[in-house]
């Protein structure tokens, strides 16, 4: 007992002396001033890694009790703003204080202003239902516009044509700007003009909702994108973007606009005004190949449809080089915050434009085994004016419920001009003149009754009134040919109002309408022989309206892995065709299943049974002359055509691995539709449709691949989309032709992303047409073109690239474009200067092989010649 | 490199104020696996006074990613997310005054809290590098919890997330002893004004400390007792194992 007691005290005295070196001393800067704040770090040696103890020194003194005892003790001083000093102790001493003031010095370093971010910032994030890509993680140096950097990012598909925008295979119902849906529908407005440099993030909002008062209720599945401006963004910016340079034909080449942007909190507007000649459409409107966006689609759906079609601009090759333009597009939107519970929007479009072709076409005909030719060169011109006002006013008369009303007036005038040779030996002149003016107006009212239910009322009033006069005057005297002229009114009127009752019971959510809808559709046309006293060759005075009384009724259950989405619609059909009547009960059933395996992956299964009363083209029972050639008469019908439908998918979408995969297939079966009975002779070709209840359907397959393979750093992609179709015709009054047509493209993408100044890009495209008829008669063409581009970016303020494009469209039309880009950004970055040259090769025209089931059709257009283009970005 | 710009960064003035930010995590395990939240925080500090931010709500948005092995549920929960939450909130504050080492909490429903909590660390010989940041390893208590922080004397501000401070140097890196609070780090900067830090943080009410710990805990007693009630023969037992008062178990 008494040796514990000792060992006990023994190692007390150890310890004692221990606990009882103290550090103590002042911390003052050279000039003698305190340090506020500063950190003394005990160390066991110089070399040591680690702090043993320390203490956080305040009001410029310090002072330490050391817990342990050490044999040398190093100490360190570290304050923010003054460089590091230190001083060791050697052979301490038990129960001494050590004294030592330190004297700082102000670190020496220049001020560093940037912000220094410690993880590498990824190239996009994920949150909740919200993916967002930062901007600057996929610029390359050759982006201009925004919708230039959401092409690249993965998932998402830019349609050349219209501008639209697919993510993940859904079409996006919008682009806001900062949470604000600015640009309505046509958000091609701001993709295609919005400069890149304004936007730091482009958002994918999945499950998106426009209304928010139906936040919760609506099916899931939309998608948005929202453009995240950059913080220095703020009251006004914009861009003015001028390229000047010439054709080889020495005329003047250009490419301008102006953009500016306002943010303030009441206060959002974009604006833009360009004028091009280098066939860029910066509208969502396309007067050169007449593409329609889904938008634009539902607006068209309302508007009287023109029986005479302008000539419009499509072939396998870009529009880019066969659009000869004159492009003047200005568009101004704004959204004004009068109250938290009113916003007033407005959208102004304005669009004028002279778009001129030479084309030459030759046709074989083989029909009844007999084979003939015609040809046609046309020298054509399109003058479309075009003017659109769009005013869109919300207000939330309380938490629960709003009222939005939206109001379109729009004009549109297209003036077509062409001089034309047929067959060689007749010359004619045609003009066509459009006019359309049109009226919509939409009301909507929503009320949220409870947080599992919801009431719309809704009712679209529109008038669109079209006139078309077409003008045939042969230039050389022959009696086959008429001096003609065919005029058409026709109007379009729609009224419907229906309610809505919207909700979700657990994992269940409806859909419920009910409403009432009418249109009418008075069309009158004449065709006159200008040479004989305006003898009247032909007319007519059709009179078609329906109503329709309708509930549409759709559920979606969801199981989180499973999710079923059911449609089921009625309908009571009336329509009016001059004397006749019918009325009709409608019922269209429809199903989709669809199963997550993953978060990434699913599988997706429809099938459904739509009804359509026939379209209003067919309502008109006498010729009309729609061109130099060609007449269309109908036996109009009011049957109704079936379509059922069937579809599966499977979709892989996985971010994090940069892999993504689609593969489906889908058919569709119509049961009666107009066909068309085709009498054409080298002079004429005239067309009649008639119903006929027969059936032809449709096959596709489509499947694409993609991945990011980081051994040789390089993104690939290959896609097929093969279509077989059949459909039935009369030729010359033969008996019902049978004809198959099949379609398939391919195409193999790869880009590589390596970290040197070389990059490289390769497009290959292969398409494949053949058309068989009854008689076993086999018309087939296929056209490659491979786009190869190469990449070079020699520094961060140097980006430029050169791309080669082959194609072959027949089998001894082979073309080869060079195309290049020389962009520069200075140190100022508020300019950015670029060189740009497009068919460096200068090609002259571009020619390519249609088909059908009777004709080989070969045509070809001018093309733009060799332009090179001097371009200033300033951006403020 | 870093490191240097970063002595670079912080030798300027002492009135520098940064901005650092870390991924709050929050795991909890239940009969059907682990769940797991993330909180986006922010920490601005200028060396004598912080403002650690957590559970911000930008247009109704709740900074937070939440994952729950079953599905369904986990889908459920968000939905109960979402339908709460709305508006724009600054959320839960937490206002550090270093020298004093006195503390204010500004509560997610807007009551405020003034608290002091001593903290001691033991100091370990255990390195790693987080970040490129080489840290060295302490043990401290708060509410009785163990919680083991890495900090860095390669970033000298004594001050951490949460109510995690003074140590010599920036507090890269906290757990709690059981891994279901854990802090990292994801970025600093340097920013520009100085006076975001000084400005009130907003607040409804004066609240007090133990009557929120307490009506906490009586909430889940009253649930832990009706399930005792309905399964009087089964073992039911209910944890309350949040951030802000000491862990208690009900069996």
């Amino acid at each position: 007992m008494q040796n514990k007691i000792y060992i006990i005290f023994f190692f007390v005295l150890l310890w004692l002396p221990a606990k009882s070196q103290t550090l103590k001393g002042k911390i003052n800067t050279v000039d003698n001033k305190i340090v506020s704040n500063a950190n003394i770090i005990v160390k066991d040696s110089a070399n040591a890694i680690g702090v043993k103890e320390f203490v956080i020194a305040r009001n410029g003194s310090y002072t330490i009790t050391l817990q342990k005892n050490y044999q040398n003790i190093f100490v360190e001083i570290n304050a923010i703003g003054y460089t590091k000093e230190n001083y060791t102790i050697k052979n301490t001493q038990k129960n001494q204080v050590y004294e030592n003031d330190f004297l700082l010095n102000k670190d020496r370093v220049i001020d560093i202003a940037e912000i220094k971010i410690v993880n590498k910032r990824k190239p996009y994030t994920e949150a909740n239902d919200t993916i967002s890509f930062n901007v600057s993680s996929y610029k390359d140096g050759s982006d201009r516009k925004i919708q230039d950097i959401i092409r690249k990012l993965p998932g998402m598909e830019v349609n050349d044509d219209t501008g639209e925008i697919k993510f993940k295979g859904k079409p996006i119902e919008t682009v806001q700007i900062e949470g604000d849906d600015l640009f309505s529908g046509n958000y091609t407005t701001g993709t295609k003009n919005i400069n890149v440099d304004m936007i730091e993030q482009v958002q994918a909002i999945e499950n998106f909702s426009a209304n928010k008062l139906l936040k919760g209720l609506e099916t899931d599945g939309r998608v948005a994108l929202n453009l995240k401006l950059k913080k220095n963004i703020t009251d006004i910016s914009g861009s003015i973007n001028s390229a000047m340079g010439s054709f080889q034909e020495k005329n003047l080449a250009t490419d301008s606009d102006v953009n500016f942007l306002t943010i303030s909190s009441k206060i959002k507007s974009f604006g833009t005004l360009s004028f091009n000649n280098i066939a860029t459409n910066y509208a969502p409107f396309d007067y050169f190949g007449n593409f329609v966006s889904n938008t634009e689609s539902e607006n068209n759906s309302f508007k009287a449809r023109k029986i005479i079609g302008e000539f419009s601009f499509v072939n396998v090759l870009d529009n880019k080089r066969t659009v000869l333009n004159n492009t003047l597009f200005a568009n101004y939107n704004i959204l004004l915050k009068k109250s938290q519970r009113t916003n007033f929007k407005s959208n102004l479009y304005f669009v004028k434009d002279k778009i001129s072709a030479l084309n030459n076409t030759e046709s074989k005909n083989t029909i009844d085994n007999q084979t003939f030719e015609t040809s046609e060169k046309n020298n054509i011109t399109k003058q479309p004016l075009f003017f659109r006002a769009d005013f869109d006013i919300k207000h939330f008369d309380s938490a629960r419920s709003s009222i939005d009303y939206d109001f379109i007036i729009s004009y549109e005038k297209i003036g077509s001009e062409s001089n034309l040779l047929q067959n060689t030996n007749t010359f004619f002149k045609t003009t066509l003149d459009s006019k359309n003016i049109f009226f919509k107006s939409k009301f909507q009212y929503t009320k949220r009754i409870s947080d599992s239910k919801a009431l719309q009322i809704m009712s679209y009033q529109t008038l669109s009134d079209l006139d078309q006069i077409f003008l045939r005057t042969p230039q050389n005297i022959d009696l086959n040919f008429t001096n003609a002229q065919q005029t058409i009114q026709s109007k379009k009127m729609f009224f419907d109002v229906k309610a809505i009752l919207i909700g979700k019971v657990k994992k269940a959510k409806y859909k419920s309408n009910l409403g009432f809808e009418y249109l009418k559709l008075p069309l009158n046309s004449a065709l006159v022989d200008l040479n004989a006293n305006s003898q009247l060759l032909s007319s007519n005075a059709v009179d078609y309206s329906k109503s329709v009384l309708f509930s549409k009724n759709s559920l979606d259950y969801d199981w989180a892995y499973l999710r079923i989405f059911s449609n089921l619609n009625f309908a009571l059909l009336s329509q009016y065709l001059d004397s006749r009547k019918t009325t009709d009960l409608i019922v269209e059933p429809d199903v989709n299943l669809s199963y997550k395996f993953s978060r990434i992956s699913s599988i997706n299964f429809g099938m459904g049974l739509k009804v359509n009363s026939t379209d209003e083209q067919y309502r008109f029972r006498n010729d009309i002359l729609v061109s130099n050639r060609t007449t269309i008469k109908n036996n109009p019908s009011l049957d109704l055509q079936k379509i059922s439908s069937a579809n599966i998918n499977y979709n892989l979408y996985d971010l994090s691995k940069q892999f993504q995969s689609i593969i489906g297939v889908s058919y569709s079966e119509n049961k009666g539709g107009f066909f068309n009975n085709v009498n054409i002779d080298s002079n004429n070709t005239r067309l009649s449709y008639f119903f006929l209840n027969e059936r032809f359907n449709t096959t596709n397959f489509n499947f694409m691949i993609e991945k990011y393979l980081p051994f040789i750093e390089s993104t690939i992609r290959l896609k097929t989309n093969y279509t077989t179709l059949t459909y039935k015709n009369f030729v010359n009054n033969s008996d019902i032709r049978e004809n198959i047509s099949e379609i398939s493209s391919y195409e193999f993408f790869m880009k590589s992303a390596f970290d040197g100044v070389l990059n490289f890009e390769n497009i290959f495209k292969l398409n494949t047409f053949q058309t068989k008829n009854a008689d076993n008669q086999v018309f087939s063409n296929q056209n490659i073109n491979n786009a190869f581009k190469i990449l070079i970016k020699p520094s961060k303020k140097l980006f430029s690239n050169i791309a080669f494009d082959y194609f072959k469209t027949a089998n001894r039309s082979t073309y080869s474009f060079i195309d290049f880009f020389i962009n520069y950004i200075p140190s100022d970055k508020r300019f950015t200067y670029s060189i740009s040259g497009q068919n460096l090769l200068n090609n002259t025209d571009f020619r390519e092989i249609n088909i059908s089931d009777f004709y080989t059709n070969s045509f070809s257009s001018n093309i733009i010649p060799r332009a090179l283009l001097f371009k200033i970005n300033y951006s403020f | 490199m870093k490191q240097i710009i970063f002595l670079f960064l912080f030798s300027i003035c002492g009135r520098s104020q940064y901005k650092v930010t870390y991924d709050y995590t929050m795991q909890t395990n239940d009969s059907f696996g682990t769940a797991k939240t993330i909180y986006k925080c922010y920490l601005y500090t200028d060396n004598k006074q912080s403002k650690f931010i957590k559970d911000r709500v930008i247009d109704g948005k709740l900074e937070q990613e939440m994952s729950y092995p079953k599905p369904d549920l986990e889908e459920k929960f968000k939905a109960e997310n979402k339908a709460n939450v709305f508006g724009d909130s600054i959320g839960y504050v937490v206002t550090k005054f270093l020298a004093s080492d006195s503390i204010y909490v500004r509560t997610q429903g807007g009551a405020l809290l003034k608290m002091n909590i001593e903290k001691k660390y033991d100091i370990l010989n255990e390195y790693k590098t987080i970040n490129g940041y080489k840290c060295q390893k302490a043990i401290t208590k708060i509410y009785d919890r163990e919680f083991e922080v890495w900090f860095t004397t390669e970033i000298p501000v004594n001050d951490g997330p949460w109510k995690l401070s003074g140590l010599p140097g920036l507090i890269i890196e906290a757990h709690s002893k059981n891994r279901f609070h854990n802090f990292y780090f994801t970025s600093i900067k340097k920013l520009s004004n100085p006076d975001y830090i000084y400005k009130k943080t907003p607040f409804r009410i004066v609240g007090d400390e133990a009557a929120i710990i307490g009506r906490r805990v009586k909430s889940i007693e009253k649930i832990f007792k009706y399930r005792k009630s309905k399964f009087p023969n089964n073992q039911i037992k209910s944890t309350i194992d949040d951030l802000d008062m000491p862990k208690i178990v009900f069996e």
